[in-house]
């Protein structure tokens, strides 16, 4: 058997020369590893000896960063989005037990060991959330292992650039959370919001309706028939999640694509929709899902039904990345949410930037290809961010609203 | 097509892991298991369909095939699995009068139980049948697997990597299945180069049962072609396949050899009695 060096050597290059012949940036990418700065490049045994041995939860603003570190030297990162940031950063903490010692190349394994640990919590939020933190550093810390992006692990890269909004050429129009009323002026107002979406990204762009679980059933219907006129790529979460019959009657009615998702967690959650034929787009979101692994699954089982995939992300740009490098290795695949504001100014280092027409570059590696700058994050956690719970879902009547 | 791009797919896993120095299986965020259940083992029996071509119906012809199936189970004892494999070619009413005949012997499962392609003959055997029903082997990819799912006919899958479009797909089968809480027992007939590529699929998904594992099967496997490294257990368990990559390794002059041999293929054609062409 021959290693990777040994590999090379029977070819008669050397590292310097791979551009040369053909291969791309990600392969000097994965040359990465022999790289004195990645300390996996020291690591002899990257397969029995290499051991999970600490966890760092850290809350900052409202995401929680892990970081995870190994006792050769090489760290991972991932990052927890949409839970009340001290809560999850004390599951992290518990949940480590699970974790602690193990090796960190298992990534299924350990998924497993953390989603099965508690027969009565597996598949809650608050589990796949946190558990797609920890999904992330493993990705990173084995990626950084193997000298490679993510992606390779993943058996990608699928495209060479990943489309992204928004953008001037692919807009979205949300429709929550705002008091509802079912008026026609109000059926008017959104109608409006629409046109002017597209009058701005012109014939050849993209306008996405974010119903946001905010339009009752029948008002829903009502809006659809009025802003067909417009072409839009699709109505996003149009029901609020729960009872697949609602979705099946607004499909019925509505001739316009559908996108659910962003609260489907699993590849249980998910099932339902596609075998049922209502969702034409999943907008699956990483850091809901379990991570990478996870939203890789349910990328398949959109594939079986032939439904893209069109990534929920508003997470800090380490989570942006882990979702991305799952969109860069998956075929079936449509659009990609992301927010640069996000992040905090200088917090995250990321590896790929997006061109002037809308596409990400592929994420560079190994690993994530993430650099979190720990000072800053540090000067983060220490600025108050008391907890937070939404409370934008409210009827004009005082009554409490879905949104 | 599919097998084509499945010897394509397994070369490529192979450089791969070869590439990044680890055995495949951790490629794909495994091993998620320590070790692998196979057969046949001492623990763990097949029994075909006797007289492959020759079903009849018959009280003895259904006779025949049950007591096959309880000497298997006599062989293995209680903590044993025996499976049955009705190849698609035992005839729908016939094999659920067998499946009747069948059940103080606990069966595994009860493989190919018909003929692919129309889903309404698995329905009827579903209704009919209290064994659980594998099935897959001729099923080639995600979309040829998921009206099983969807119907709720099959309770074991049992894809053959090199069948369905290798390591790359066979994956994917296996994410179908979980969200269906359908296990995986690869059917595997091929040289170490194929047992080695699904092991490797199986070291690394969740949801698995057994695996068909014929090391010493001339047939499939000429002697000294492919060599992989492998240790059977008293239980029946094999370890997890070594790296890098595959970690098989291929005799190229025994290759050579081999392939300058004149090739001998023959067609099946399997026939029933009256000379007319049988399913099998």
């Amino acid at each position: 058997m021959k290693n990777r060096r040994e590999c090379l050597a029977s070819l008669g290059i050397a590292a310097g020369s791979l551009a040369g012949l053909g291969f791309g940036p990600s392969m000097n990418q994965a040359m990465g590893a022999q790289d004195k700065k990645n300390p996996a490049a020291n690591v002899a045994d990257k397969t029995a000896t290499i051991k999970i041995t600490k966890l760092t939860a850290t809350p900052m603003q409202r995401k929680v960063f892990l970081k995870l570190e190994t006792n050769q030297g090489v760290t991972g990162w991932g990052e927890i989005d949409q839970l009340e940031t001290r809560t999850a950063a004390t599951l992290a903490r518990s949940l480590f037990e699970l974790l602690d010692g193990e090796n960190p190349t298992r990534i299924e394994y350990l998924w497993q060991k953390v989603y099965r640990s508690h027969r009565d919590m597996r598949g809650g939020p608050f589990m796949t959330h946190t558990l797609a933190g920890f999904d992330m550093a493993l990705w990173d810390i084995t990626g950084k292992l193997w000298g490679v992006p993510v992606y390779r692990l993943l058996g990608g890269p699928t495209r060479d650039k990943v489309l992204m909004y928004p953008t001037p050429k692919a807009t979205k129009v949300g429709a929550g959370p705002s008091p509802f009323a079912g008026t026609p002026q109000q059926i008017q107002q959104h109608v409006k919001n629409i046109e002017n979406a597209r009058k701005r990204v012109g014939p050849d762009g993209m306008v996405m309706f974010d119903a946001h679980c905010a339009l009752p059933p029948p008002f829903l219907i009502q809006l659809a028939a009025a802003i067909k006129p417009y072409n839009v790529l699709y109505i996003e979460e149009p029901a609020v999640p729960g009872n697949i019959e609602v979705f099946k009657r607004l499909k019925q009615h509505i001739p316009i694509p559908l996108a659910v998702g962003e609260q489907a967690r699993t590849i249980w959650d998910v099932i339902g929709y596609l075998q049922a034929g209502v969702a034409d787009i999943l907008q699956i979101d990483c850091a809901h899902t379990g991570g990478i692994s996870q939203l890789r699954k349910i990328a398949t089982l959109g594939e079986a039904y032939q439904v893209p995939l069109s990534p929920h992300c508003v997470t800090t740009d380490l989570g942006a990345t882990a979702s991305l490098h799952v969109s860069a290795a998956i075929p079936l695949f449509l659009i990609h949410e992301y927010y640069a504001s996000i992040s905090p100014r200088g917090l995250v280092k990321k590896n790929w930037s997006i061109d002037k027409e809308g596409y990400a570059s592929l994420p560079e590696g190994p690993g994530l290809g993430c650099v979190v700058d720990e000072a800053v994050l540090a000067k983060l956690a220490k600025t108050p961010s008391p907890p937070e719970w939404p409370t934008r879902g409210r009827l004009p009547d005082g009554s409490i609203s879905d949104y | 097509m599919v097998h084509s791009i499945a010897a394509i797919d397994i070369a490529l896993w192979d450089l791969a892991g070869k590439l990044w120095n680890v055995p495949v299986y951790r490629l794909m965020g495994g091993p998620t298991r320590d070790r692998i259940r196979v057969y046949h083992t001492d623990k763990a029996k097949k029994v075909p369909p006797h007289g492959i071509y020759k079903h009849s119906g018959t009280p003895a012809d259904i006779d025949h095939m049950v007591k096959a199936i309880a000497r298997a189970r006599e062989q293995v004892g209680p903590d044993g699995a025996v499976m049955f494999d009705a190849h698609s070619a035992v005839p729908p009413a016939t094999l659920i009068q067998l499946a009747a005949a069948l059940k103080p012997y606990d069966l595994l499962f009860l493989e190919e139980p018909a003929v692919p392609g129309n889903i309404e003959v698995f329905k009827r055997l579903k209704q009919h049948i209290n064994i659980p029903l594998a099935t897959g082997e001729r099923d080639r990819t995600i979309w040829g697997v998921i009206p099983y799912l969807q119907e709720g006919v099959i309770d074991i899958l049992q894809p053959d990597c090199n069948h369905t479009g290798g390591i790359s797909q066979m994956r994917k089968i296996a994410v179908l299945a979980e969200a269906y809480h359908v296990p995986i027992a690869p059917h595997c007939t091929a040289t170490f180069l194929g047992i080695a590529a699904s092991l490797h699929v199986v070291s690394s998904i969740p949801l698995f049962l057994i695996h068909e594992f014929y090391p010493k099967n001339a047939g499939f496997n000429v002697p000294g072609l492919t060599r992989m490294d492998f240790k059977l257990d008293k239980q029946g368990y094999i370890g997890l396949p070594p790296g890098p990559g595959l970690g098989v390794e291929v005799d190229e002059k025994l290759l050579e050899q081999e392939s300058k041999k004149p090739q001998s293929y023959r067609w099946p054609g399997a026939k029933l009695k009256d000379g007319s062409i049988a399913d099998y």
